[in-house]
């Protein structure tokens, strides 16, 4: 895909597609409301716009905490190249997370009742609040190194990386906040999620899983722009982070398993029904096959083999999350849940307008050209 | 003082005036139907021969719905019934998701949907001291079965009926315990095993606690987790700068030091 000059290509008439049938149902969606374009229902109220525009965005986004963790809290300087892209890539998850709400909120005008008549006992207040207040820090994040091109926004910018650990710093403390309180919402349904998926531990096993999944997205991140970009990180450096994705994993996997069988909740991954298939699927994908290519020496020194086991491990990270979300709940409910053509679209609108918008900022704001580290920077200027 | 209701199953008819006297109270559209949905706050459902259900929100002592909802749109008022703020409403729908008995239902076919359920006629009725439509059409026209109450003279009659007529009932009275409590009770037909009404609205898997304790229970941690988190990133930042800052004293450049590579 080229940036520059109008080429019809497949993609692009893929994307046109997908943002036409967007625009309808979104027409639909806010005219007719709710029941005309999703299949939700009273059985079952939570679909996919739930599901992957939220808890699973929000999850795909933890790379702008971890990385920026990893560069100026751990020190770990080598992977500064990859923080721009990864800041800009959660800022805009982030601000369509917020967007995409819109959708599926029944009262979307109201989506800031949270934060004024707010409920401090609900998780989804916690998540309102700190998703809110994050998507702010990402903002300055963002501007810090987006903006300094501009000769007005010379002071603002200084004042930002002058506090840019402390940015940092608040970053990781509500990430932590929120990835996990994605879990708390489903702490208080024991009896309607699937046992394979019900655990009092979601919030600490959703906050872990979210700093794999950051690291899962910096890599496939990473590989898409050099393929499409033409921009490339060292391949070492992706390396480690799928190393570090893996170990995370295990740790967070066994813990995990553990509780299956202190719980007795083995016979539920034998008995050949849907949900045991779908969690040995997701099993797959962001357990096994990331391990097996990362101890693998001649497989995680390629590109390729790096790729595929972030790629994996995504995948498998959002099918945890439609798991938890839809799968274990549709276990309960008894209800058949699909979701519509226009939920589809409109979901695959999102990404697509997302897709674009980075294309742009890369090219606009140089995302991908490596400044100096940010100290040197503020003793300079 | 806590308003309740208490349904003894083995004395209701199937009629359905309780159903039909709701729907007039809140001038709710359409007949009278076998769901809940959002034109129905009640329904009666038969479970077995002659032996019939019916269905409505529990009114929760600790009500997960009101737990939940992040603007306290449903709220649980202090005569007992909880009820809903259409004004604070965001239309999230996390109250359908959570509540135990899947009491809240949607207005999915309009534009700016509410959530519909049962409130206990609380601006109508609760309010000015009187009883529920639904328990006073079914005393008044139907079979009897539901009384309204305080709750714990309401408990008191069903256990005392239970001690009577032990053949006839459960030994237990089905909303005492269940998720802490709630407001609206069953006596159940000893006939008939609990497992059969699981269908239409009972639900033999609860725990005695109430469910918002287990997020409550995560919730309440912030506060004490943030400043320990918070100390320990800028410790973490303070020592990691630190290392470098004392390599550069001792003459080492930290570019060349591969320890921070990790590898
Ligand atoms: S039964 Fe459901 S809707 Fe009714 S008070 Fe309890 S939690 Fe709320
Ligand atoms: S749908 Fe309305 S009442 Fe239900 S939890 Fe959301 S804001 Fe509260
Ligand atoms: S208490 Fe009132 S609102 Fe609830 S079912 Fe009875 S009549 Fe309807």
């Amino acid at each position: 895909m080229k940036i520059k000059g109008f080429k019809i290509t497949f993609w692009r008439v893929v994307a046109a597609i997908i943002l036409v049938a967007g625009a309808i149902a979104t027409y639909q969606r806010f005219v007719y409301g709710l029941g005309a374009a999703t299949n939700l229902s009273d059985k079952f109220p939570w679909g996919l716009w739930v599901g992957f525009d939220v808890i699973s965005g929000v999850g795909l986004a933890a790379g702008g905490f971890t990385i920026t963790a990893i560069v100026y809290i751990f020190n770990l300087k080598k992977y500064h190249c990859i923080v721009k892209p990864t800041v800009l890539t959660a800022f805009l998850g982030y601000s369509f997370v917020g967007i995409a709400l819109l959708w599926d909120l029944g009262k979307y005008f109201d989506i800031w009742h949270p934060l004024v008549f707010g409920n401090h006992h609900s998780p989804m207040f916690e998540l309102a609040v700190c998703v809110a207040t994050y998507t702010a820090v990402l903002a300055l994040e963002f501007s810090s190194f987006a903006l300094g091109k501009f000769k007005w926004f010379r002071k603002p910018v200084n004042f930002l990386k002058g506090i840019y650990i402390v940015l940092v710093i608040l970053g990781v403390l509500i990430s932590t906040l929120h990835q996990s309180s994605l879990g708390t919402l489903f702490v208080i349904v024991p009896e309607k999620l699937h046992p394979l998926w019900y655990t009092k531990l979601l919030p600490v096993y959703f906050f872990v899983t979210a700093v794999g999944a950051g690291l899962g997205m910096t890599i496939v991140e990473s590989y898409l722009s050099w393929r499409a970009l033409g921009h490339e990180a060292p391949l070492d450096v992706l390396a480690n982070l799928a190393r570090g994705m893996v170990v995370i994993q295990l740790t967070y996997f066994v813990a995990y398993f553990e509780g299956l069988i202190v719980g007795h909740k083995l016979h539920y991954l034998f008995d050949g029904s849907f949900y045991s298939f779908m969690w040995w699927l997701e099993t797959l994908l962001w357990t096994i096959v990331p391990t097996v290519i990362v101890f693998k020496k001649n497989w995680i020194t390629t590109r390729v083999g790096v790729f595929t086991a972030g790629f994996s491990y995504v995948l498998g990270f959002l099918l945890n999350r439609l798991n938890v979300s839809m799968t274990a709940m549709e276990y309960s409910l008894k209800a058949n849940y699909l979701p519509s053509w226009q939920e589809m679209a409109v979901s695959a609108s999102f990404v697509v307008v997302m897709f674009i918008i980075f294309g742009f900022a890369v090219k606009y704001f140089d995302i991908f050209e490596e400044e100096h580290p940010y100290e040197e920077q503020i003793e300079t200027t | 003082m806590s308003k309740a209701m208490l349904i003894d199953l083995t004395e209701c008819a199937g009629c359905g005036v309780c159903a039909e006297a709701c729907k007039k109270e809140h001038n709710l559209p359409g007949k009278v139907g076998k769901t809940l949905d959002y034109a129905n706050y009640t329904v009666v459902n038969e479970v077995t021969d002659d032996v019939y259900m019916r269905n409505l929100c529990r009114h929760c002592v600790d009500p997960t719905c009101a737990s939940v909802c992040p603007v306290s749109a449903l709220h649980k008022t202090p005569e007992g019934p909880v009820v809903y703020d259409f004004d604070l409403c965001i239309g999230c729908r996390y109250c359908m998701m959570a509540c135990p008995f899947q009491i809240p239902k949607y207005e999915w076919h309009k534009p700016i949907p509410q959530v519909r359920k049962c409130i206990m006629c609380y601006d109508t009725r609760i309010k000015k001291g009187l009883p529920t439509a639904c328990a006073e059409a079914c005393q008044n026209e139907g079979g009897g079965a539901t009384y309204f109450g305080e709750r714990d003279e309401l408990l008191k009659m069903a256990h005392q009926r239970i001690k009577d007529n032990p053949d006839t009932y459960h030994n237990f009275v089905y909303g005492e315990h269940e998720v802490g409590g709630t407001n609206v009770m069953f006596l159940l037909p000893k006939n008939v095993p609990l497992e059969k009404f699981v269908p239409y609205g009972l639900k033999n898997n609860l725990p005695t606690e109430p469910l918002p304790d287990l997020t409550w229970n995560v919730l309440n941690k912030i506060p004490v987790f943030v400043p320990v988190w918070a100390t320990f990133l800028t410790g973490m930042w303070w020592l990691n700068n630190r290392k470098i800052e004392v390599e550069k004293n001792n003459g080492i450049k930290p570019k060349d030091n591969d320890e921070n590579k990790g590898e």
